[in-house]
């Protein structure tokens, strides 16, 4: 106490001062020990993710072709502009002048980016599909460019038109998706291009660029190795083309949707709804306002009226309560009705189509002759429930199960369906009536009807399908995509009383679509007329031919075309009847082509060229309209 | 001079060890600066780097032979002409990074700074070294604050909040090196201390309990121990207003200290790529002009501040630890040197030195290691920077030459 402080510090503060220094200096040297041995691991791989990038290589997308391989979608090169964000973030400059050049708004550069992720080494792309002279306009402005960079990518061609509802679009991945999962960039959204995005898609290359803290590449490395990119598969379709465009110019002008199905094994044959959009627009970043303007059209153009589009079947879904009436022992051939314009059920007078009345019918002449009346009185005997399940033995009420995606179910109804939508009193039995001719509640749709009208054809309930094989065009390696059929519930005497009754329709003077009639093949259908409170009423027609051994089945719905004698059965003849000479073609004596109604007499390919036939001035001389 | 007889014998009688330490490490700092360049592909830095370290070897070897008493009477000239040349920068100086720094002689870019330091050392030493011991006390360091703090504001307001830290430092240093008691710098710490009481409360707070008993049992009793947490409790309420008039980098490097990860592309970036390149050196180092940080320019500053972190990538801990050792010698013989001279001055000038280079070692290391944050202080003898490697050599020149001359 008695020595001053300072006695004892400098006896020693030499000691003091080096033991501070090298406490600190042990304290350095132990976060050097931390830093380089046992934490080593994890800055040796932060500084390679510093010094390499991954560089994704893009496989080549999988064509589309159809049946005979024509193609229908194809790749056309494009170029992107990417942003490395690391290296655009410290660049404020850089980011004005690229959302100058590319007329974006500004900020829209980082948003794309945020919805990336900041953290990422990788490019993410700005725009894609950039005209080659705002390239150009790009690249002799890139020293102010730092961290912008140009891609090569593909961009999806689709040579023919009418093909985009099937094939759908590609866009870019949505951050969460989990089928794509592992891929980058563009992926099917739509249509083919999703059912088959595995295949189609083929698998993501990477190769390993180095690069410095400017961005600049500097090369390959070696290690680690390159991961070569697979190809994506082409994809084969059933579809054939020349069907496809005869249905598309059939259709011209008119909104509505074709299927047409081989009846034996459900390969789809065409496919067309209309109208349709602009597939290109999809290839590219969809500017907002062209989206919107798709999505407000009143005539709904992004719809695939094929699988989604709901109509309520008209006649053409006569055949249900027939074959049920025929298997549940009602419309025996001795089962006959009587047409007087009408019928009295209950306290409501059902009009038939005919004001004038039909006279006395039975089975044959009921379906030939599409006598509402006839169907009235069967309809009241089977019940709602009956017809309900016989619609479900021929598929509908249920999707079925084309490699499309977002198919629409419609209704089949079962007296518990209207309970539950109309409560136990909200609904009459006289409503089976409505039914069984397909007004009211049963809605469905032209894919429903096209396997509906396999069925009766064939006796098979089929599973449409667009894709037929898929090829690895690196290898040549095959993988067929196989039908799945499976029989109808329905007795063979049944569906043969049924066809028996659709051939008189298009074949006996009195049928509703007798004025299709060829004189060398015997086609079979049913025309429709479902009513619309929206507008006109909708023109259907179901057929398949030939007659004693189908090969073709199809379905027509012509929206606002009022008549399915007129406006559908036409185009469906049409189109079975060009879809027979093309796969006979041989010496066929060529009166029965010219007397067709669009004057067929010549190949596809130059009928396709003709003018478009007017369907709805044709007068109606010996068919009746129903 | 060199014709006088006797000198070879002179020059054998240096400091041995601090001489070759000093030797190595300008060495080390010329080698690494030529890996810098080679990453620009321009040897311009290490010709610059070569010419000065050239030159500052000859005057610290003059220096090294000059007997002490040369320089005693021109301690104060030399402060006053450093006071005018921070002065000159502030009128004239050149802009650089938002700062200003730099003065231009005869085309010579010169930052009066470095020098400054040197100045602040010898007056120190000089007013300090006429002190009895039991003459320290108040009127010491208010001494040392005289000295420090025109030089030290000056610096603050370039703005060059690092470098202005060394000040009190070495004076801290100086006055605990001639015996100033303990209480002193407890009664300058605590303010210091309690400055952060808002941001880290449960660090500060049982300091200052801890130091306020250290104070009242070491004779200051109620009254000073009572003015004493006045003193604090004032400091503590300031921190934050004088926090909000920090410059906005300033406050960054400072919080990005904290937590680099907040802003990697920030000021976070240099801690983050620093740490990277001297965690992937591993053991042996990733090898001379092969490291892919320092060579792809990924590690920012790579020839100034982040030299220490070019010399972890490509050398690894073995080439870290040399430099740590090499600097540990420093010390040692540093200090040693201060502790055998046989006059106050020259005790006190090298213990300003020694204290002032070692300070500049552990900052930046411990900046380029991430344990302290980015304050821009070089690293001594390695470091690019003429005006800065000059005031090193210099200043060793000074060390050896107490060394040689203890007697006087």
């Amino acid at each position: 106490m008695k020595k001053p402080s300072y006695y004892w510090w400098r006896d020693h503060r030499y000691g003091v001062f080096i033991t501070i220094f090298a406490v600190a200096l042990l304290f350095i040297e132990g976060r050097l020990f931390l830093m380089q041995i046992i934490r080593r691991p994890a800055f040796l791989k932060q500084a390679e993710s510093n010094r390499l990038r991954a560089d994704i290589i893009e496989p080549p997308r999988g064509r589309i072709f159809d049946a005979e391989g024509v193609m229908l979608v194809d790749n056309r090169p494009i170029y992107a502009v990417y942003a490395m964000p690391w290296t655009i973030k410290r660049n404020p400059s850089a980011i004005e002048l690229l959302e100058r050049e590319l007329e974006l708004d500004s900020g829209v550069v980082f948003k794309r980016i945020g919805q990336r992720g900041w953290r990422t080494f990788q490019p993410v792309p700005v725009m894609r599909d950039v005209p080659l002279a705002l390239l150009a306009r790009l690249e002799a402005n890139k020293v102010d460019l730092p961290g912008v960079t140009f891609q090569r990518e593909a961009k999806r061609h689709y040579p023919l038109p009418g093909v985009v509802h099937f094939a759908g679009y590609i866009g870019e991945r949505p951050p969460d998706d989990k089928k794509t999962k592992g891929r980058f960039g563009l992926v099917g959204r739509r249509g083919l291009e999703k059912t088959y995005e595995q295949w189609l898609g083929g698998a993501p290359g990477l190769r390993y660029l180095e690069v410095d803290a400017g961005g600049r590449i500097l090369g390959e490395v070696a290690d680690p190795p390159l991961v070569a990119p697979q190809a994506g598969w082409n994809l084969y379709l059933n579809i054939r083309a020349t069907l496809q465009q005869l249905a598309l110019k059939l259709m011209a002008g008119q909104n509505g949707a074709v299927a047409a199905l081989d009846p034996r094994n459900g390969r789809v044959l065409t496919l067309l709804s209309r109208p349709d959009y602009d597939p290109a627009l999809f290839s590219g970043v969809l500017p907002p306002e062209v989206w919107n303007a798709l999505q407000s059209d009143p005539s709904h153009p992004l719809l695939n009226r094929a699988i989604q589009g709901l109509y309520p079947p008209g006649s053409t879904f006569k055949m249900v309560p027939l074959a049920a009436g025929i298997e549940e022992e009602i419309t025996m051939s001795a089962y006959h009705t009587s047409c007087g314009g009408g019928m009295q059920i209950g306290n409501r007078y059902f009009r038939c189509w005919n004001k004038n009345g039909h006279g006395t019918l039975n089975w044959a002449g009921g379906l030939q002759k599409s006598c509402d009346v006839f169907f009235y009185s069967v309809g009241l005997r089977l019940g709602v429930d009956r017809i309900g399940q016989y619609a479900q033995i021929f598929g509908f009420g249920a999707r079925t199960g084309i490699d499309l995606d977002g198919e629409i179910k419609a209704i089949a109804p079962t007296a518990a369906y209207l309970t539950k939508r109309y409560g136990a009193r909200g609904w009459t039995k006289a409503l089976a009536a409505n039914i069984a001719i397909g007004q009211g509640e049963v809605t469905v749709t032209p894919i429903q009807l096209a396997v509906y009208v396999s069925a009766i054809a064939t006796g098979s309930l089929v599973k449409p399908l667009l894709g037929k094989e898929l090829v690895n065009p690196i290898s040549g390696e095959r993988r067929s995509i196989d039908p799945a059929v499976k029989p109808v519930g329905l007795k063979p005497a049944t569906l043969v009383k049924i066809r028996e009754a659709m051939r008189m329709v298009v074949n006996e003077p009195g049928g509703t679509a007798y004025r299709q009639r060829r004189p060398q093949i015997v086609m079979a259908g049913k025309t429709g007329t479902s009513q619309n409170p929206h507008g006109k009423d909708h023109a259907l027609f179901v057929g398949f031919a030939p007659f004693d051994d189908p090969i073709i089945a199809c379905a027509v719905v012509v929206e606002h075309g009022e008549h399915g004698s007129s406006a559908a059965a036409p185009i469906a003849c049409a189109l079975m009847e060009a879809y027979l000479y093309e796969l006979y073609p041989g010496p066929q004596p060529l009166e029965w082509l010219s007397a067709s109604a669009f004057g067929l007499g010549i190949p596809l390919a130059n009928y396709l060229s003709s003018t478009t036939p007017d369907t709805t001035t044709a007068a109606l001389q010996e068919g009746v309209d129903e | 001079m060199s014709e006088k007889v006797g000198r070879g014998g002179k020059l054998a009688a240096l400091d041995r060890p601090l001489l070759i330490t000093t030797l190595l490490l300008i060495a080390i700092g010329i080698a690494l600066i030529y890996s810098a360049d080679y990453a620009l592909e321009d040897a311009l830095h290490l010709k610059k780097q070569a010419l000065f370290a050239t030159v500052g070897i000859i005057l610290m070897l003059i220096l090294a032979l000059s007997p002490l008493r040369y320089i005693y009477g021109w301690t104060f000239l030399y402060y006053g002409l450093i006071l005018l040349a921070l002065l000159a920068v502030k009128l004239f100086g050149r802009e650089t990074l938002g700062a200003v720094r730099w003065l231009t002689i005869f085309g010579v870019n010169v930052q009066p700074s470095e020098p400054a330091k040197l100045a602040v050392i010898l007056a120190g030493a000089r007013f300090l070294g006429q002190l009895r011991p039991d003459e320290l006390g108040w009127r010491s360091i208010l001494l040392m604050v005289g000295i420090t703090l025109p030089i030290a504001l000056l610096i603050i307001t370039q703005p060059d909040l690092g470098t202005s830290t060394v000040f009190p430092v070495i004076a801290i240093a100086m006055l605990a090196w001639s015996g100033l008691p303990i209480w002193y710098f407890l009664i300058v710490a605590l303010p210091f201390v309690s400055l952060f009481t808002a941001a880290l409360p449960y660090i500060t707070l049982p300091l200052m309990l801890g130091g306020f008993f250290l104070l009242w049992r070491s004779g200051m009793r109620w009254v000073g121990t009572i003015l004493m947490i006045l003193l604090c409790a004032a400091s503590a309420y300031f921190a934050p207003i004088v926090w909000n008039n920090l410059e906005p980098y300033q406050q960054d490097r400072l919080t990005t200290f904290l937590d680099p990860e907040k802003d990697p592309l920030g000021s976070g970036y240099q801690i983050i790529q620093s740490k990277v390149a001297i965690g992937s050196g591993g053991i042996q180092g990733a090898g001379y002009l092969k490291g892919t940080q320092t060579q792809l320019r990924f590690l920012p500053q790579q020839h100034t501040d982040f030299i220490f972190a070019l010399a972890g990538e490509e050398f690894g801990l073995i080439g870290a630890t040399t430099i740590l050792i090499l600097f540990l010698i420093y010390g040692w013989r540093g200090f040693r040197i201060a502790s055998r001279a046989k006059t106050p001055f020259a005790s006190l000038l090298a213990v300003g030195i020694t204290s002032m280079i070692t300070y500049h070692a552990m900052v930046n290391i411990g900046m380029a290691v991430g344990m302290l944050p980015v304050t821009g202080l070089p690293l001594p003898f390695i470091s690019y920077g003429g005006s800065f490697l000059l005031t090193c050599i210099v200043n060793t020149g000074f060390l050896l030459s107490v060394g040689l001359h203890r007697r006087e």
